[in-house]
């Protein structure tokens, strides 16, 4: 029972994040443009295509976590792309870069704080991922059991 | 009645103080372009910082050249000298006494700091390197106003003004443009920078 709350809320609220963050982003491209910048790490056409790219991913993710529909794969893909937001940013400040974090189309700095933050939201989508894996192994495993 | 008076009074009290207020640095000149260009640009940059040379050599002084002489960028630079670069108060005094001096000698000095940045940030010979750049001339002016106490009150505004404007690390610039303001930290490539400048110019 406590792992199914644990689903519902983590989806759902994974769902809000990515949406807002998508959201946040889209109001201003070319803001989020100069922070993909920031991060010195693409040439000016590649961050134009992440740029442009990164925030309707993101607000498609959120739609598909919220909606429930294969929510092994959602989840791991969430997980997925959390975990290269981090190491990214962990990259680029072990580099002494001084950088937006971009996360939610801010002008915050990416700083431990931040770090931690991402850190946090990637433990709850790896947590979601395992529970949504382990569902559904469990629900095709007594399926298939002879009656 | 007496109570309207006393309203009517206190505006007339307040309002002009309210007014006559203005933040600390705030009224810089532009170092490129004009007071009225559509879009102004302030950058908060330490001399000795390595990103805020790569940020001017590689995209201000691109916007000096293609906006700001063109009159659709004002560019003011603010001095932010951090506390971990021993020579950059002493680079920022060399900026601000060459900006009293003229824009002409700004950019010549924050040129040539710029592009010697590695030489004089390790053997702190900052002076040659000013003096490379200017004529003797100007250079007698330069080193008596670096030597002004009113250079060194006017690199503290700038630095209040960072401050009060949660200024963290350099290069920090503020980017004005159809009454709103974008706050943008580290290095932007001129081609992005660019992008965001034309669509507020509604290029």
């Amino acid at each position: 029972m406590a792992w199914r709350v644990f689903e519902w809320i983590a989806r759902l609220a994974l769902g809000a994040l990515f949406l807002y963050a998508g959201y946040a982003k889209l109001r201003n491209p070319f803001v989020f443009e100069m922070a993909v910048d920031g991060y010195q790490l693409l040439p000016p056409a590649g961050v134009i295509v992440v740029a442009r790219g990164l925030p309707w991913l993101e607000v498609a993710l959120g739609l598909w976590l919220w909606s429930g529909w294969k929510l092994p794969y959602s989840a791991a893909f969430t997980a997925l792309l959390l975990g290269a937001f981090l190491v990214t940013m962990a990259i680029t400040y072990a580099r002494g870069i001084e950088a937006a974090c971009g996360c939610f189309g801010t002008s915050e700095p990416i700083s431990p704080r931040t770090l931690a933050r991402d850190s946090l939201i990637f433990l709850a989508a790896a947590g979601l991922t395992g529970r949504a894996w382990w569902g559904r192994r469990r629900k095709s495993s007594a399926e298939s059991a002879p009656a | 009645m007496p109570r309207v008076f006393v309203l009517v009074l206190l505006l007339v009290i307040w309002v002009p103080a309210g007014l006559a207020q203005t933040t600390p640095g705030a009224d810089a000149p532009c170092v490129g372009g004009n007071a009225s260009s559509p879009i102004k640009i302030e950058v908060f940059s330490d001399y000795q910082c390595p990103a805020c040379r790569a940020f001017y050599l590689g995209t201000m002084r691109l916007v000096l050249s293609e906006y700001a002489d063109a009159g659709k960028v004002c560019v003011v630079y603010h001095e932010f000298p951090l506390n971990i670069h021993p020579h950059a108060p002493q680079a920022a005094r060399y900026g601000h006494a060459a900006l009293r001096l003229g824009i002409r000698q700004w950019s010549q000095v924050t040129d040539a700091i710029f592009e010697a940045q590695e030489q004089w940030a390790a053997n702190g010979q900052l002076e040659p390197v000013v003096a490379s750049a200017l004529s003797r001339e100007d250079m007698d002016k330069v080193r008596k106003l670096a030597a002004d106490p009113a250079t060194n009150a006017a690199i503290r505004r700038d630095i209040e003004l960072g401050q009060s404007r949660e200024v963290n690390s350099t290069p920090t610039f503020f980017i004005t443009g159809k009454g709103k303001t974008e706050k943008v930290a580290g290095v932007v490539q001129f081609p992005i920078l660019k992008r965001y400048l034309d669509s507020l110019l509604g290029q």
